[in-house]
């Protein structure tokens, strides 16, 4: 799974997460693209969800462009813990993603398994996506 | 090269609430500007410029005829930057560039495959590294798109850009070692394999974060951290 090999700090804070995306929100490896439609956080596992929901589905062939990756650590405080004693360990890695971004991109294939392949990775994300043609393809 | 016109007008209202009014009446906000002119603001309709853009490229010349109280104007010009809402996908703003038609213009064009290649008849990857070369010619030379015959292309195989034909009056500059095309070996995903790892990874997943993020920075504060508690 996608992580950061070393990082400066264990935790971050949360921070917000709003607005439209204004990086990332062109297409520009591949063909085809899933765009998110809204802002949230995709976890390490979702993203590996998707790439194998890719990767199975266009077998041989094709390839994938991941545009994300989780670098913003998240942290858990253990269950039945009274509250306090400072902030939990950490669990998982997130991308924060905003609406609009590209999420993955694949080239390569014909424009029927990239489209069907990109709807199947969008069901294993936690956001609403959109699967986007390049301009000028047809 | 083909030269469109289109009417366009010239814009006399600004600020947020009177673009959003604009967009929403089927117009695209649009500006022109060029060598030994002041700038002009106009509006066009969005059909008729998506219209041009489907038939013809953006790299198309445009007459502008713009109208204005009493008087019309004409401009030349060529498309020079499209602004495109990331959600909607439609166009929010237009540069046009007035193009002085004796005179030598930077633009792009694009590149267009023809035919299927060997390498991907037997399991390759075609891919497109570019998808626009960057040229020099006058504004009336610019080609509508540069096309690329791949069909003896095998695997390993690719095409530069100084390897493209282009009309002797259109100059490259495009770096031309740079690679348009290619056609790659496939990579044969260990999807079975991944999946029975999948449990133990996810197992370890958690040990591997605490792993991934331990530097002396952290190590500093944890310490400070025990001291406090």
């Amino acid at each position: 799974m996608l992580m950061p090999k070393k990082t400066k700090y264990r935790k971050t804070q949360r921070g917000r997460n709003r607005g439209v995306a204004t990086r990332g929100t062109d297409i520009e490896f591949g063909d085809f693209a899933l765009q998110t439609l809204e802002n949230d956080y995709i976890t390490q596992r979702q993203i590996e969800a998707a790439r194998r929901a890719i990767t199975r589905y266009i077998k041989r062939g094709g390839k994938v462009w991941i545009r994300i990756f989780p670098d913003k650590v998240v942290t858990k405080i253990p269950a039945e813990t009274r509250m306090g004693k400072g902030k939990g360990a950490p669990e998982y890695w997130v991308a924060p993603v905003k609406r609009g971004q590209m999420l993955f991109e694949i080239g390569g294939v014909s424009r029927e398994i990239s489209k069907e392949a990109l709807r199947l990775a969008g069901y294993k994300l936690g956001v609403k996506t959109k699967v986007i043609e390049k301009e000028g393809l047809r | 090269m083909q030269i469109v016109n289109l009417e366009v007008a010239k814009r006399t209202e600004f600020g947020k609430s009177n673009t959003k009014r604009i967009k929403a009446q089927g117009f695209i906000p649009a500006v022109i500007y060029g060598e030994k002119m002041i700038p002009v603001n106009i509006i066009i309709e969005r059909a008729k410029l998506e219209a041009i853009y489907r038939k013809t490229g953006k790299n198309t010349l445009i007459k502008l005829l713009i109208k204005e109280e009493k008087q019309t104007s004409e401009e030349t010009v060529l498309t020079h930057i499209t602004d495109i809402d990331p959600l909607s996908r439609k166009y929010i703003h237009i540069d046009f560039q007035k193009v002085n038609m004796k005179k030598k213009i930077h633009t792009t064009i694009p590149i267009r495959c023809i035919g299927e290649a060997i390498g991907v008849k037997r399991g390759g990857i075609l891919i497109h590294n570019l998808d626009q070369l960057d040229i020099t010619c006058l504004p009336t030379n610019i080609p509508k798109y540069v096309e690329i015959n791949i069909e003896e292309l095998t695997i390993g195989d690719s095409i530069r850009a100084s390897e493209l034909k282009l009309d002797e009056e259109v100059e490259l500059e495009t770096v031309a070692e740079e690679v348009v095309v290619a056609i790659e070996a496939p990579k044969v995903e260990e999807v079975e394999e991944a999946t029975e790892e999948e449990a133990a990874t996810e197992e370890g997943a958690g040990e591997a974060v605490a792993e991934a993020t331990e530097t002396d920075e952290s190590k500093k504060t944890e310490t400070t951290e025990a001291k406090g508690k």
